[in-house]
C-alpha cells in the first residue's frame, strides 16, 4: 500500500501515457502505412509459418521492401497479433506498450541521475515532471502510436542507462545494461551507431564509479556481446550496406560537387595554387555532414514544423511551443549545476544527430528519436527553476504568473491534441497511403465477377497492403512464390487472382473479366468506383 | 601599450578588409545604391532631391520606397569629392563599418568594466567583428543598416559611460535617434533598446532622473521632423507590403482548421486566426537562428551573403554556444542584457514575410561576436593544463585563419563571377556607352528588365538634377512605386519595341536585337552569361 501511495502521481502519470497511446490507436493516425502493413504481415506470417513473406526462416534482417528492416520490432508483433489477430491495431501495440514503459524508464532514469548533481537533487519532483513530458510530448506520441522500429530503441536506451547507473551502485545491473544495448542493435539502423556513442559518453562521464570493478564489466561485455553475437553475419552482409549507401547524402556526388567544380575550373584558369587547395571536395562533404548534423538543432524544426508528414501531427513540430522558454532556461541551468549527470544529459543531446547527419533528407525526426527524453528532462529543470524563483515572488505575482502559464500551456495542449486528433486524419491521410482497405474491401466483395485484379505498382508497394488486409494465409502466399523483388522484379509479384504491375491503360484488354486498381492518372474513361482520401482529393481509381 | 597597437592593427585590418577593391567587388552598384548617389549629387548640386524636395528631413522618396534621410546626406561630401562612381557610394558605409569595429571595442570595455578579462575580451570581440563575414559582407555595400548599427553601439557605449557621468544622458539618446533617421529597422528597434538601455543601468539612472529626461526631451524634439512621415499612410503602405499580418492565407488557413476540426465553440477558439499569427510571427522570428543561416550558407540573398560561409563562421558555432550559456553563469545581468539586444533586434525583421533577412537583422551585432569571445575566454580560462590551452587557441587561430582565407577567396574570386546578375550588372557598361556616343543619336531606348533604368542613367551620366526636374516623364503606380519613362534623349520601355526608328540607340536584353539591325555593343555577366545588347538600324 506504502508503495502505492509513494507511486501514486507515477501512477497517474502512467494512466495519463497509457491513455493518449491507446485512445483510437487503430485509427488515428489513419493506417496502415506501407511500413506498418509489412511489419504486421511479416509477424503474421512468421506466427503460422515461422516465415518471412520471402520464405527465410526467423530473419534477422527483414528484408520487406529491400530496406532490411531491423526485426526486433516485427517479432515484437508477433505475440500482439496472435493473441489479437492481424489489424492494424494489433500491429500498433507493441509501440503504444514501448511508450508506455519509456514513460516509466524515464522517471526512474531521472531518479538515478539525481543522485549525480546538486539541482536535479534539490528539485524533488523532477522526475515525475520529466516523465509528465514525455508523456505528453507530441514527437514521443506520434512515434508511439505507429508501428515503426525506432521507438523501440528509444525506449531500450532509456532502460539502458537506468541498469547502467543502477549498475554503478550494483554491478550485476551492468549485464542487464549491456543486454538492453545489445538489443538496440536489433532495433533500429540509426540506432546502430548511437547506442556506441552512448556507452561512451556514459563511460567518460562515470569513469570513476563504472571502472572499480574490472570482473563486472568483463561480464557485462561477454553478455553484451552474446546478445549481439548473431547479427555480425547481417552487419558484413553487403545488401545492409546498400541502404546506408541509398540514404547517404555524400553520395551523390555529382549533384553535391557541381558548384566545386566550376569554382576548381575557375581557379586552374587563373592558376590559382591557394584556390586549388582551398576549394576542396572533402570541404563540401564536411560542410554537407556538418549541416545535416546541426539542422537539428533548428529551433523551427523541433518547434513549428517538424519534417516528413508522418512524422508530426499537422500544425506541430515535435515539441510544445510553450517549452521553448523552459528549454533554454533549463539547458543553462544543467550546464550550470547538473555536474555529472548535467555533463551526461548534455552530452547525449549533442551525440543524439551524428547518426543521421551525413543522411538525406534532414532534419529526420525518427533517425533522432533517440534524443528522448532528454529534452524532456530540460524542460522539466527549466519548469522546476521557475517556479524555484517564483517561490520568493511576492503572492500576486506569483499567482499572476502561474495563471498565466498554465492557461498558456492548455491553451497549446488542447491546439496539440487537437491537431492531432482531429485534423491528421483529414490532412495527412495521403502520406498514410490511405485508400487500401476500401480498394481491397471492394475486390473482395467482387470477387467472383473477375478473373483477375490488377493493381497498379505506381501505388506504392501494393502487394503488401493486400495481403495485410486480406489476411491473405501466409503459407499459400509462400507456395505461390511469396515476394519478388529487387531490380524490376516487383513487376512480377502476384498471387490469387491479384497481380501487381504497372498499368497502361490503352493496352490494357479490359476484357471485363479483369478489375484495374490504379492512380487516377493512369486510369481514364468511366471508373466503377473512385476512392478518396479524407481531405476529398483522388486517391484511387477502380475500373474495368 | 601592446594592446593599444593591437587595438589599431584590428581597425586598421578592418578598414582595408572593408575598402579593398571597394569599387569592384561587389561587381556593380545596385539600385539604392544608385539612387542613394544621385540623389546625394542632386542635393549638392541644387539642394533638392530628385523629386524636387528642398532638403528634406524626413525622408527620400526615391522609388517610391521612401528612404531615410541620414545616409544621402553623409553620401554628399564624399560624391563631391570622389564624383559621382561606386567608391562615393560606398566608402562612407565602409568607413562607418570600421568605426563599428572601434566601437565595440569600447561597448565590451564599457560592459565588462571591473572584470579582469575585459581588454581581451575586448579585442577580441572588434576582431571576431572586423573579419565578420555578416558584418564585412555588408559594410562594402551602401547599406543604411550598417550606418545605423554604428548609430545604436555608440548610444549604448554612451549610455554605459553615464554610469558615471551623469552628463553623457544629455547625449545618449541622440545615435538612437540618427538611427531612426538611418534605416527602416531601427524605427522599431531603437526605442526598446533604449527602454532596456534604462533598466539595465537603473540604479544609476534613478540617481540621473533630471540629465535622462532631458535627454529624451532632445530626442522627442529631434524627432519631430521624421514624426508626419513615420504615422504617413506612405510609410504604412510599405510596411504593410511585407508584412505577415496582411497575409490572408493564415486567415483562410484558420478557418479551414476549425472547419475540419467541427467548428465548435472550442475549435474556433483554438483554430483562432490569432493563434495561428502568433505561430507565424514565431516562425518567422526563429528563422533567423536556422543553424544553416547562422553558419553554412548565410541568407539565400546573394546581395547579403556569398552562399559559401554563413552569417557567422561554422567554427563559431560551439563558441557562440558555450560563450551564451557561460555568460549566462557567470554575468547573468550581462548575458541577459545582451540577449535583449539580440532578442529584441530580430522583432521588426520577424514580421515581414522574407526569413531570416541578414540586413534586418544587422542590429543583433555585435552580440553574436561578444558571446563567441566571450566563449573563447571561457574555455581557454578554464583549461587547466597549459599543453590543452596552447592546443585549444592553436586550433582555434588555425580553424579561424583557414575559413577567414576560405571566405576572402571566395569572396574576391568567386563571388563577383558567380553573382553578378544579383548586382544589376550591365547599366553602367550600357550607360558609359550610352553616354559617349549620345550626340550620334535622337533618342536611345532602354529596356527595364535589370531594373529602374532611369537611376542608372542619371547616375553615369550625372545629369543635372534641374534639368532631370524638367524633362521627366515620371508617376506613380498603384503600389505607390516611382516610375520614370523616360528624361532628355532616354526612354524606358517595359517591353521590346516592334517598330525601330531611325537615329536611335537600343539597348536590350541579350537576344532582342531583330534581325537587320546593326549590333555596337553587347554586355555580358561576368560569368559569361549575354546580358544587354546595344543596337541601332
Amino acid at each position: 500500500m506504502s508503495l502505492i501511495n509513494k507511486y501514486k502521481f507515477l501512477l497517474v502519470i502512467l494512466f495519463l501515457a497509457a491513455f493518449l497511446r491507446l485512445y483510437k490507436l487503430g485509427e488515428v493516425p489513419v493506417g496502415p502505412n506501407w511500413d506498418e502493413a509489412a511489419l504486421g504481415y511479416n509477424a503474421y506470417s512468421i506466427l503460422k509459418t515461422g516465415k518471412d513473406e520471402y520464405g527465410t526462416l526467423l530473419p534477422l534482417s527483414l528484408r520487406s521492401y529491400d530496406d532490411y528492416k531491423p526485426p526486433l520490432y516485427m517479432y515484437l508483433t508477433v505475440p500482439s497479433v496472435g493473441l489479437f489477430g492481424l489489424s492494424l491495431w494489433s500491429t500498433r501495440l507493441p509501440a503504444a506498450i514501448n511508450g508506455i514503459v519509456a514513460v516509466l524508464g524515464t522517471f526512474f532514469l531521472v531518479e538515478e541521475l539525481i543522485t549525480y548533481s546538486d539541482v536535479f537533487k534539490k528539485y524533488k519532483f523532477l522526475p515525475y515532471i520529466s516523465a509528465l513530458l514525455l508523456a505528453l510530448s507530441p514527437w514521443h506520441l506520434q512515434f508511439s502510436r505507429m508501428a515503426f522500429e525506432a521507438n523501440i530503441g528509444v525506449t531500450l536506451n532509456i532502460w539502458a542507462i537506468v541498469f547502467c547507473l543502477r549498475g554503478l551502485k550494483r554491478k550485476s545491473f551492468l549485464a542487464l545494461a549491456t543486454i538492453c544495448f545489445g538489443l538496440i542493435l536489433y532495433a533500429y539502423h540509426s540506432q546502430r551507431i548511437f547506442a556506441p556513442l552512448l556507452v561512451l559518453v556514459f563511460s567518460i562521464v562515470f569513469r570513476n564509479e563504472l571502472f572499480k570493478d574490472r570482473k563486472a564489466i568483463i561480464l557485462a561485455c561477454i553478455a553484451g556481446l552474446l546478445t549481439v553475437a548473431p547479427l555480425i553475419p547481417v552487419f558484413f552482409n553487403p545488401t545492409t550496406l546498400t541502404r546506408l549507401r541509398g540514404t547517404s547524402s555524400v553520395s551523390d556526388t555529382t549533384g553535391l560537387l557541381r558548384d566545386n567544380v566550376k569554382k576548381l575550373d575557375r581557379d586552374n584558369q587563373n592558376r590559382d595554387l591557394l584556390g586549388k587547395l582551398i576549394d576542396n571536395r572533402r570541404l563540401v562533404y564536411a560542410t554537407t555532414i556538418l549541416n545535416g548534423y546541426l539542422s537539428h538543432y533548428s529551433l523551427k524544426w523541433l518547434f513549428l514544423e517538424g519534417d516528413n508528414a508522418r512524422h508530426h501531427a499537422p500544425g506541430m513540430g515535435l515539441l510544445y511551443q510553450i517549452e521553448l522558454p523552459f528549454l533554454l532556461i533549463g539547458l543553462v541551468m544543467v550546464a550550470k549545476k547538473g555536474k555529472k549527470a548535467g555533463i551526461f544529459v548534455l552530452g547525449w543531446m549533442i551525440i543524439a544527430p551524428v547518426a543521421a547527419s551525413p543522411t538525406t533528407e534532414l532534419p529526420h525526426a525518427i533517425r533522432t528519436l533517440v534524443f528522448l527524453p532528454t529534452f524532456q528532462i530540460v524542460t522539466a529543470v527549466g519548469i522546476l527553476t521557475i517556479i524555484e524563483c517564483l517561490r520568493k515572488a511576492p503572492m500576486s505575482l506569483k499567482y499572476g504568473v502561474y495563471s498565466l502559464l498554465i492557461l498558456a500551456a492548455i491553451g497549446n495542449g488542447l491546439y496539440y491534441f487537437s491537431c492531432y486528433y482531429l485534423l491528421q486524419n483529414y490532412e495527412y491521410s495521403q502520406y498514410w497511403q490511405y485508400g487500401y482497405k476500401q480498394a481491397v474491401e471492394y475486390s473482395k466483395n467482387h470477387y467472383d465477377e473477375y478473373k483477375k485484379i490488377v493493381v497498379s505498382t505506381k501505388l506504392e508497394q501494393p502487394h503488401m497492403f493486400f495481403l495485410f488486409h486480406l489476411i491473405y494465409d501466409p503459407v499459400k502466399y509462400q507456395a505461390e512464390g511469396g515476394t519478388s523483388s529487387g531490380g524490376f522484379a516487383e513487376v512480377k509479384n502476384l498471387f490469387d487472382k491479384y497481380e501487381f504491375r504497372p498499368i497502361h491503360w490503352d493496352s490494357e484488354v479490359k476484357d471485363g473479366q479483369t478489375l484495374y486498381i490504379g492512380k487516377p492518372s493512369e486510369i481514364s474513361g468511366s471508373s466503377l468506383q473512385t476512392i478518396n482520401y479524407l481531405d476529398g482529393t483522388q486517391a484511387m481509381v477502380i475500373s474495368r | 601599450m601592446r594592446k593599444k597597437l593591437l587595438l589599431i592593427a584590428i581597425i586598421i585590418t578592418a578598414f582595408l578588409l572593408r575598402v579593398y577593391k571597394i569599387n569592384l567587388n561587389p561587381p556593380s552598384l545596385s539600385w539604392d545604391e544608385v539612387s542613394i548617389g544621385y540623389n546625394a549629387y542632386s542635393i549638392l548640386k541644387t539642394g533638392k532631391d530628385e523629386h524636387g524636395r528642398f532638403l528634406p528631413l524626413d525622408t527620400f522618396i526615391a522609388y517610391g520606397d521612401y528612404k531615410p534621410p541620414i545616409p544621402v546626406y553623409i553620401t554628399v561630401p564624399f560624391v563631391a569629392v570622389f564624383g559621382l562612381n561606386e567608391t562615393a557610394v560606398r566608402l562612407p558605409v565602409a568607413l562607418f563599418g570600421t568605426v563599428t569595429v572601434g566601437l565595440t571595442y569600447l561597448l565590451v570595455l564599457e560592459l565588462f568594466h571591473q572584470q579582469k578579462h575585459r581588454q581581451s575580451l575586448a579585442l577580441l570581440s572588434s576582431a571576431i567583428l572586423a573579419f565578420s563575414p555578416w558584418h564585412l559582407n555588408l559594410s562594402r555595400v551602401g547599406f543604411e543598416a550598417v550606418i545605423a548599427l554604428c548609430f545604436i553601439i555608440l548610444s549604448v557605449v554612451v549610455f554605459l559611460k553615464a554610469r558615471n557621468k551623469k552628463e553623457y544622458f544629455y547625449f545618449a539618446f541622440i545615435p538612437l535617434v540618427a538611427a531612426i533617421y538611418t534605416f527602416n529597422s531601427a524605427r522599431y528597434f531603437a526605442p526598446f533598446l533604449g527602454i532596456v538601455l534604462l533598466v539595465f543601468v537603473k540604479q544609476k539612472a534613478l540617481a540621473a532622473k533630471k540629465q535622462i529626461v532631458s535627454g529624451i526631451v532632445i530626442a522627442v524634439l529631434l524627432l519631430l521632423p521624421i514624426l508626419p512621415h513615420l504615422i504617413s499612410p506612405e510609410a504604412r503602405l510599405r510596411f504593410k507590403e511585407v508584412n505577415i499580418f496582411s497575409d490572408v492565407d493564415i486567415v483562410k488557413l484558420a478557418n479551414k482548421r476549425a472547419e475540419t476540426a467541427g467548428n465548435t465553440w472550442l475549435a474556433k477558439l483554438v483554430y483562432n486566426r490569432r493563434v495561428f499569427y502568433g505561430l507565424a510571427f514565431l516562425k518567422h522570428y526563429l528563422d533567423n537562428f536556422e543553424p544553416r543561416f547562422l553558419f553554412i550558407q548565410g541568407d539565400g540573398n546573394p546581395k547579403f551573403s556569398i552562399q559559401d560561409v554563413g552569417q557567422l563562421y561554422i567554427v563559431e558555432a560551439p563558441l557562440l554556444i558555450i560563450g551564451i550559456v557561460a555568460l549566462l553563469i557567470e554575468f547573468p545581468s550581462i548575458g541577459i542584457f545582451l540577449l535583449l539586444w539580440l532578442g529584441l533586434a530580430i522583432v521588426p525583421a520577424a514580421t515581414a514575410r522574407e526569413t531570416p533577412h541578414a540586413l534586418r537583422i544587422l542590429n543583433t551585432l555585435p552580440t553574436w561576436q561578444i558571446f563567441i569571445s566571450y566563449g573563447v575566454i571561457y574555455i581557454v580560462e578554464h583549461l587547466n593544463s597549459k599543453q590543452i590551452r596552447q592546443l585549444f587557441s592553436v586550433a582555434t587561430i588555425g580553424l579561424y585563419a583557414f575559413f577567414i582565407i576560405f571566405y576572402l577567396h571566395t569572396y574576391y574570386v568567386h563571388y563577383p563571377v558567380e553573382y553578378s546578375g544579383e548586382w544589376q550588372y550591365g547599366y553602367r557598361e550600357a550607360f558609359q556607352y550610352a553616354e559617349s556616343v549620345k550626340d550620334q543619336y535622337d533618342r536611345i531606348v532602354v529596356s527595364d528588365v535589370i531594373g529602374r533604368p532611369y537611376a542608372y542613367a542619371l547616375f553615369y551620366g550625372a545629369y543635372d538634377p534641374n534639368e532631370f526636374l524638367e524633362t521627366k516623364q515620371s508617376g506613380f503606380d498603384a503600389a505607390g512605386f516611382y516610375n520614370v519613362s523616360g528624361f532628355g534623349k532616354y526612354q524606358f520601355i517595359r517591353q521590346n519595341t516592334q517598330d525601330l526608328q531611325a537615329k536611335t540607340l537600343y539597348i536590350l536584353a541579350a537576344g532582342s536585337k531583330p534581325e537587320g539591325a546593326t549590333e555596337v555593343f553587347h554586355v555580358d555577366l561576368l560569368n559569361g552569361t549575354p546580358d544587354l545588347v546595344g543596337f541601332h538600324i
